[in-house]
């Protein structure tokens, strides 16, 4: 049996491990969530994080409508 | 008991209080001894006694380690070297979260004077450590054994103190100190007991016990001018020690009919023999089954099933000339040593650690037969790691035969120092005061020897 | 920001083409954000009770709302005065559209939106006017500044959506455009009372067209979210502003239906029309334009451009405008025709799509292919992605026109997988990939259990899952279903029902079903199709309609069977595959289920069969058939050793098929989030004695016509070493050597063979616990709750596989999942602890065997094991479960420490709870000893240290209390009220209450 020639990787390329507004660490499912959807909702402080843009800016946010 | 004995309890006591095992241990020695310093009292003058119950040296020291979170973890290690006078610091180190000074104590107490039966230049100590082994990861009890040999190597070496393994120390636990250590000190010598077979290790380790309990045996039979050969004889358990107890008995020319587990035990008549050992490791160490098993693919065999309402244990209720109980503490209490008895046996060796009740061994010892305590018939286990240490100091293993022959001479050696010892303190054939007496004194004489130290 | 659709053409970015806007509903979720939602109406009453028509406007809009299957119907809020519609309109965020009507109480309508614009205020400012003679058919400039649009009221509620729904499209034109590339048609039109009539006409037809679509085949969830992606309508009033619309969204504009007089520079101009077209054109060759004017002369100008004209004024203007809008804005089938016109082909639906591509001839596909009418007609049904895809083809990039052909194919083909995999499907032997489908036969349920597996296959494919990790393929494995009414047809047309529910004896049964001799036909036809295309092994599983209920999951109630599915003849195999669903149905009846189901509330009349036919994971070897593991993933675990906390979860796995681990077997247990950590044993022995042994094989060589038994005739139990032999345990095995009493790593040396996963573990030759952490994260998000999931693995293949073979939730009840401990007093508690394993309220304890602390010696263990043991017999034999009180460790090694009982001697117990000496600190044992069995038997663990903690025991009361029997360590209390004992393994935390207290959830 030979050896694996690769490495496991499980986060995304850009990957946010964690929310940018309050640090909640992102779950590996939460990770997969956000780099599809292009938008989650935090668990821990509510607000949105986006996709951070391919040149690598850091991630955009709205405050959820009030309305 | 002598006043005087009582006495020193008594100071045991207050000066160790809370700790009931080491009481109990001492205890019974104090009760052999007894009849020593009715007979020769230079060692009362020399406080023989009162030196023995104080450790020559107690380390403790700190070991910290890190575990796989990055966390820092922090547990105590200790070392109590009891005894050297017959030879350097000899016994295990216990990783376990119950472990503390009190515990290691009594256990370090206790093995002097196993050591010392031995016959081999052995002293006595135990260690340990307060770390639990269980949930770590391997990586983490490596870095563990290597934090805890930093705190330890300076106090142990090939000819000062020769640790071994216990609960919570096993083969891989043994491998990463014994790295550590040469790391450290640049040396390869025979500092730890309990090695890898390809590097320091001895053969016959697993069988010794078993082998060792059944030399013992032919060596009190042959007190009798009898031999193993013909001999019917009842084996409990079915681990390590029974199943090489039966081997050894086989090769003698014994037979036995009996095997045990903890739901029951067979019993067959025609006798277990090398084939049908055979059968029973490959089921007990690689199946990991059951004995029962045994009545179904032997038909000569019969299964008795555990029944905890009897107050006795039906497998010491056959006929038989010899019985090896091997399988756990307690196992023959007074009432099954009189069946043992009406049943014709008259030779015991334990094989096991206390299997006979003290009101059992009591009724052994009444009847006069040959009743091989644990102390003295289950020594071949500790005797390995003597002959492991004196491979490794002649840098030569020895073949499993060449072990084997010098098993049987220890254990010679330990059934004539019981015979001597017994007889010279005026109970001949008592071998529970020919071992404990035994061991006291090679100890007891070397101390007197080497001055007040 | 968001990448632009553009720069995606350019950069093809795989994550955004591979998957952006084709494959998964959420991308649409993205469309259509800005709604309007709150309408400020300022009128008067009677202008609102014209609206009303005699007060149904809200009901009316929403059931138009409905009927065009639209969401969100607005909230409108009425004033009649400007001031206080002004007021009301500068509340920050209140409204997204203001509508005025000419009369407001206290001002002009113009005033009124002068002043809302002083004001700041942004919203949008309709003015809806009713009466034809205040209004000029044209205004002034400086009259409408204020106001974004003005329309007429002509009696038609309907127009209030032509309105709102302008409106979204405005606000959403930028976004939605650069986002996904949804098409715009651009209406020009400058006469009020004409677009008011025409625009609500238009957007009825193009909302019924996007709903068309709908219906057809794709996953049903997608049916309102396509809506947003709805081709916009552009309503211009000049040519300026149709100009700027056209050139911004040029690559987008699906067509043009424009005046042909309308303002252009200033002023109106009768051929704005013709120059827009022109212009349009030679940007755009193929654009489609159609003109619409009320003079008939203006037919001319729309020939010159060689576009169609319709006569505002015309009996059949309605059925000509779809009839353009049909063939021209791709609102209905694909026509192939010849560059001469002639019709060759037509195509509804992307599969027919891909036939005709491959029928029609060379010239039709150059002909459309040029002028990327595929691509036009693809976007108007909103497929992005597959527009996108065929879009940028020229004749010339190819090589000849049959390969330009069969790229067209291919595309459409691997596009048509994409979606399919995510889907379950009717069954179609030409349409059916082996690899990858789930297809159902017959009509009717399809089960719980494939109900979750779509669902599972649906997240998977969606959320790209599948390749989320490098080396690995994620799946689940392909099959197909037997819908529940073949079950009817099948009890029906054999007259089993009746004696079924009444028969108690399994064997009957099963013997009845096997010997029913009608099965329907159409389903025998498609599963020897089905046959014909695998040839592999394959398990036959129940999916009952009850059997995913949320409380109630049904675990192993029903039957699994697995075929080798080898045999030469395929008529063997075909009769094999009815037998094993014969069987399951079969099953449904047994008393097992019976017994299961008089415990739920439902009756098994009720209860419908499907079955699923699905591959088996696993690999040949020799004549077994087997994965290299198996095992199920928790994402609770209610025996959490710290560091593990309950929600990590727990990976339990095995060698060979799951039965070993379902069952409840010896397996390996790791948590996902500390995956190295070893197991709770402390010495290589008990490793032996509790790890795997044995493993579960398919045997090949089954005869399983032949067999009558209940139980699965297929599966082997055998022994590691032929997994050893097999070269199964590379990864996954240890050796134990007797001589070094070690575990080593691996099988390179010789010894006993133990399952330890260590180098599949230390190496990470296989992301186990990255992917179990993963899909119990995707599965709790999905179903709303914890879930179990069952799984398989093949190393050896390439990409390793990881094959998802269940999912369902884990039942809490809800009794359990709320624990709290709050409101008990101590008087009330026997004990409370803050280390417990194990989780729920145990009601049914009588009786204690409890060591009495003050008798105890520890110097005779023994004897009080003993004792213990003498009891649990007792209580064994009268059937009664017991709470164990002690002292120190339980089934300590060392007598010194505790009690050495084995689990023999304690078998009937259902709580331990293990306590310190008086004045000697024992660290507890926390169950190792027993751990195997403590999981396995949901015994609960109580650990108190009363030296180091808040804990708390009341050995007081316990030694009072009057005892049934006595011994000289040990008691046994009986007591006529159960003990209640609560524990929550998410807080480690437990209490013992007293007999009679009550278990109350506050």
């Amino acid at each position: 049996m030979n050896a694996p020639d690769w490495q496991a990787e499980t986060s995304a390329p850009h990957g946010l491990q964690a929310c940018p507004h309050c640090g909640k660490p992102l779950s590996a499912w939460e990770q997969v969530l956000l780099k599809v959807d292009r938008a989650l909702i935090c668990k821990g402080c509510w607000r949105r994080i986006s996709f951070p843009g391919h040149d690598g800016s850091p991630a955009a946010s709205e405050p959820s409508k009030t309305k | 008991m002598s006043d005087y004995v009582k006495e020193i309890m008594l100071r045991v006591s207050a000066k160790n209080p809370a700790e009931p095992e080491f009481h109990q241990a001492v205890a019974e020695v104090a009760e052999s001894v007894s009849l020593v310093y009715d007979k020769y009292p230079e060692y009362r003058s020399a406080q023989i006694f009162e030196r023995l119950i104080e450790p020559e040296r107690v380390i403790m020291f700190r070991v910290p380690w890190m575990d796989d979170r990055g966390e820092i973890q922090i547990n105590r290690g200790y070392r109590i070297q009891m005894n050297s006078a017959i030879g350097p610091y000899k016994g295990g180190l216990r990783f376990h979260p119950s472990v503390t000074l009190g515990v290691l104590k009594f256990l370090a107490f206790e093995q002097v004077f196993k050591n010392s039966l031995t016959t081999l230049p052995m002293g006595g100590a135990k260690g340990g450590s307060d770390f639990d082994p269980k949930g770590k990861s391997d990586n983490e009890v490596m870095r563990f054994c290597q934090s805890f040999m930093n705190g330890l190597f300076r106090y142990i070496g090939p000819d000062t103190d020769v640790p071994a393994g216990d609960i919570g120390v096993g083969g891989r636990e043994i491998g990463y100190l014994f790295g550590q250590y040469k790391k450290l000190v640049n040396e390869f010598t025979g500092v730890l007991t309990g090695k890898g077979l390809n590097w320091g290790g001895s053969l016959i380790r697993p069988e010794a016990t078993g082998y060792g309990a059944t030399y013992f045996a032919a060596e009190m039979l042959s007190t009798r001018g009898e031999t193993l050969e013909g001999k019917t004889c009842l084996v409990s358990g079915s681990g390590n020690v029974a199943q090489y107890t039966v081997e050894k008995v086989n090769q003698l020319g014994g037979k036995v009919v009996t095997l045990s587990d903890s739901n029951g035990y067979i019993y067959d008549e025609e006798g277990i023999d090398a084939k049908k050992l055979a059968w029973v490791m490959e089921l007990k160490n690689v199946r990991r089954g059951r004995i029962q098993e045994y009545a179904d693919a032997f038909k000569t065999a019969v299964y008795t099933p555990l029944d905890p309402k009897l107050d006795h244990n039906p497998l010491w209720n056959h006929k038989a000339q010899c019985a090896f109980p091997s399988a756990t503490q307690n196992e023959i209490n007074a009432r099954d040593a009189r069946h043992l008895l009406a049943n014709g046996v008259y030779c015991v060796s334990e094989g096991a650690n206390m299997p006979t009740t003290p009101e059992g061994v009591k009724v052994f010892v009444d009847a006069g037969i040959l009743y091989g305590p644990g102390k003295a018939a289950n020594a071949g286990g500790v005797a390995t790691s003597g002959l492991e240490m004196s491979q490794n100091s002649m840098r030569l293993p020895w073949t499993r035969e060449e072990v084997d022959q010098r098993l049987s001479l220890i254990m010679k050696s330990i059934h004539r120092t019981c015979v001597e010892t017994a007889d010279q303190f005026g109970t001949p054939g008592n071998y529970v005061n020919g071992a404990n007496i035994g061991g006291f004194l090679k100890v007891a004489n070397a101390m007197l020897d080497q001055g007040l130290v | 920001m968001l990448k632009s659709f553009k720069d995606v053409l350019t950069h093809f970015d795989p994550s955004w083409v591979e998957h952006g806007y084709g494959t998964r509903f959420q991308g649409f979720q993205n469309l259509m954000r800005r709604r309007i939602r709150d309408i400020l109406l300022v009128s008067s009453l009677y202008d609102l009770y014209v609206f009303e028509e005699d007060g149904r406007l809200y009901d009316l809009l929403r059931s138009e709302y409905q009927d065009l299957q639209l969401t969100n119907t607005p909230n409108f809020t009425r004033v009649s005065s400007g001031l206080e519609a002004l007021a009301l309109a500068k509340e920050e965020n209140q409204f997204d559209l203001i509508v005025t009507t000419q009369h407001i109480e206290d001002m002009s309508a113009v005033t009124f939106a002068k002043l809302v614009r002083q004001a700041g205020v942004s919203i949008p400012i309709v003015l809806l006017s009713y009466d034809n003679l205040e209004l000029t058919d044209r205004f002034q400039k400086q009259d409408i500044a204020p106001f974004d649009r003005i329309y007429m009221w002509q009696g038609d509620y309907r127009l209030w959506i032509a309105i709102i729904k302008n409106l979204e499209d405005q606000l959403n034109l930028d976004h939605d455009t650069e986002l996904a590339g949804v098409q715009s048609i651009i209406v020009i039109e400058d006469n009020i009372r004409y677009y008011s009539w025409f625009l609500p006409l238009l957007y009825r037809e193009v909302l019924l067209h996007a709903r068309r679509l709908i219906n057809e085949g794709i996953n049903l969830s997608h049916k309102n979210l396509r809506t947003r992606a709805r081709p916009k309508i552009l309503h211009c009033i000049s040519y300026e502003e149709a100009w700027s619309y056209f050139v911004q969204y040029q690559e987008n504009v699906l067509g043009v239906i424009s005046d042909m007089d309308f303002y252009r520079n200033g002023a109106v101009d009768p051929n704005a029309g013709l120059e827009f077209g022109r212009e349009a054109l030679a940007l755009q060759p193929d654009l489609p334009i159609l003109f619409q004017s009320q003079q008939a002369e203006n037919e001319a100008k729309a020939r010159l451009l060689g576009c169609p004209f319709l006569l505002k004024s015309a009996a059949t203007f309605y059925r000509d405008l779809q009839q353009f809008m049909v063939e021209n804005f791709s609102f209905g089938d694909f026509v192939f025709r010849l560059p001469d016109g002639t019709e060759v082909g037509r195509a509804c639906d992307l599969i027919s799509l891909e036939e005709q591509i491959s029928l029609v001839p060379e010239e039709s596909i150059r002909f459309h292919a040029e002028r990327n009418h595929f691509s036009h007609w693809l976007k108007a049904r909103t497929e992005f992605w597959l527009a996108h895809k065929l879009r940028p083809r020229q004749v010339s990039d190819f090589d000849s026109i049959e390969e330009m052909r069969q790229d067209l194919i291919t595309s459409l083909r691997d596009y048509r997988k994409v979606w399919q995999r995510g889907l379950m499907i009717p069954f179609r032997r030409e349409t059916f990939d082996p690899d990858k489908t789930f297809a159902s036969l017959g009509h009717g349920s399809i089960g719980g259990k494939a109900r979750g597996l779509s669902f599972v296959n649906t997240l998977i494919n969606n959320y790209m899952v599948q390749h989320h990790f490098p080396g690995v393929s994620i799946s689940v494995p392909p099959a197909i279903v037997v819908c529940t009414d073949v079950f009817d047809e099948f009890l029906a047309a054999n007259q089993l029902l009746h004696f079924a529910l009444s028969e108690p004896d399994n064997r009957e049964i099963l013997s009845r079903f096997l010997a029913a001799a009608y099965f329907p036909e159409a389903i025998l036809h498609e599963l020897a199709a089905f046959l014909d295309l695998v040839r592999d092994p394959v398990a036959v599983r129940s999916s009952s309609l009850l059997e995913d209920s949320q409380y109630h999951p049904f675990a192993g109630v029903y039957r699994t069977y697995m075929l080798a599915n080898n045999h030469p003849d395929p008529a063997v195999r075909l009769a094999e595959l009815v037998q094993a669903i014969k069987r399951v149905y079969a099953s449904t009846f047994f008393t097992g289920p019976k017994d299961y189901i008089k415990a739920t509330s439902f009756r098994l009349e009720e209860e419908k069969m499907a079955v699923v036919i699905q591959k088996i994971i696993g690999q040949r070897h020799g004549d077994y058939f087997y994965p290299d593991f198996s095992g199920v993933a928790r994402s609770f675990n209610f025996y959490p050793i710290p560091p593990q906390k309950a929600d990590d979860g727990l990976v339990s796995m095995a060698l060979g098929l799951g039965k070993t681990v379902v069952d409840g077997g010896a397996c390996w247990r790791i948590s996902p989030k500390h995956p190295l950590q070893s197991q709770p044993y402390n010495r290589p022995q008990e490793a032996l004695n509790a790890g795997q042994r044995s493993f579960y094989a398919l045997d090949l060589q089954t005869r399983f016509l032949q067999s009558t038994e209940i139980k699965d005739p297929s599966l082997r139990s055998l022994d590691l070493s032929v997994a050893d032999h097999d070269g199964a345990l590379t990864w996954i095995g240890s050796t134990y050597s007797a001589d070094d009493d070690r575990i080593y790593d691996g099988v390179s040396r010789n010894g006993v063979r133990l399952i330890t996963f260590s180098q599949l573990l230390k190496q990470n030759r296989f992301p186990i616990a990255a992917i179990a952490d993963l899909l119990l994260g995707m599965g709790a998000w999905g179903m709303g709750t914890p879930v179990e999931l069952e799984f398989a693995v093949n190393l050896q293949k390439k990409p390793a596989e990881f094959g998802l073979l269940q999912m369902r939730p884990l039942v809490l009840n809800r009794e359990n999942a709320e624990l709290t401990f709050e409101g008990y007093n101590s008087q009330e508690m026997v004990c409370h602890c803050s280390r417990v394993l194990g989780h729920g309220v145990i009601k049914n304890i009588h009786d204690v065997i409890v060591v009495d602390r003050e008798q105890f010696d520890r110097a005779r263990t023994q004897q009080a094991a003993a004792e213990i043991s003498q009891f649990n017999k007792r209580l064994l034999e009268e059937k009664r479960p017991y709470l164990l009180a002690t002292v120190g460790r339980l089934g300590s090694l060392d007598p010194w420490l505790g009690i050495p009982v084995t689990w023999d001697q304690i078998s009937a117990v259902r709580v331990i709870v293990e306590t310190n000496f008086k004045n000697f600190n024992v660290e507890p044992s926390q169950g190792s000893h027993f751990f195997q069995n403590l999981v396995s038997f949901s015994v609960g663990y109580f650990t108190v240290r009363t030296e180091e903690s808040a804990d708390h025991i009341d050995w007081t009361w316990l030694l009072e209390q009057p005892a049934l029997e006595k011994k000289e360590m040990v008691r046994l209390l009986r007591f006529d009220q159960p003990l209640l004992v609560i524990m929550n393994s998410r807080e480690n935390k437990g209490v013992i209450l007293k007999p009679g207290i009550t278990y109350e959830r506050t």
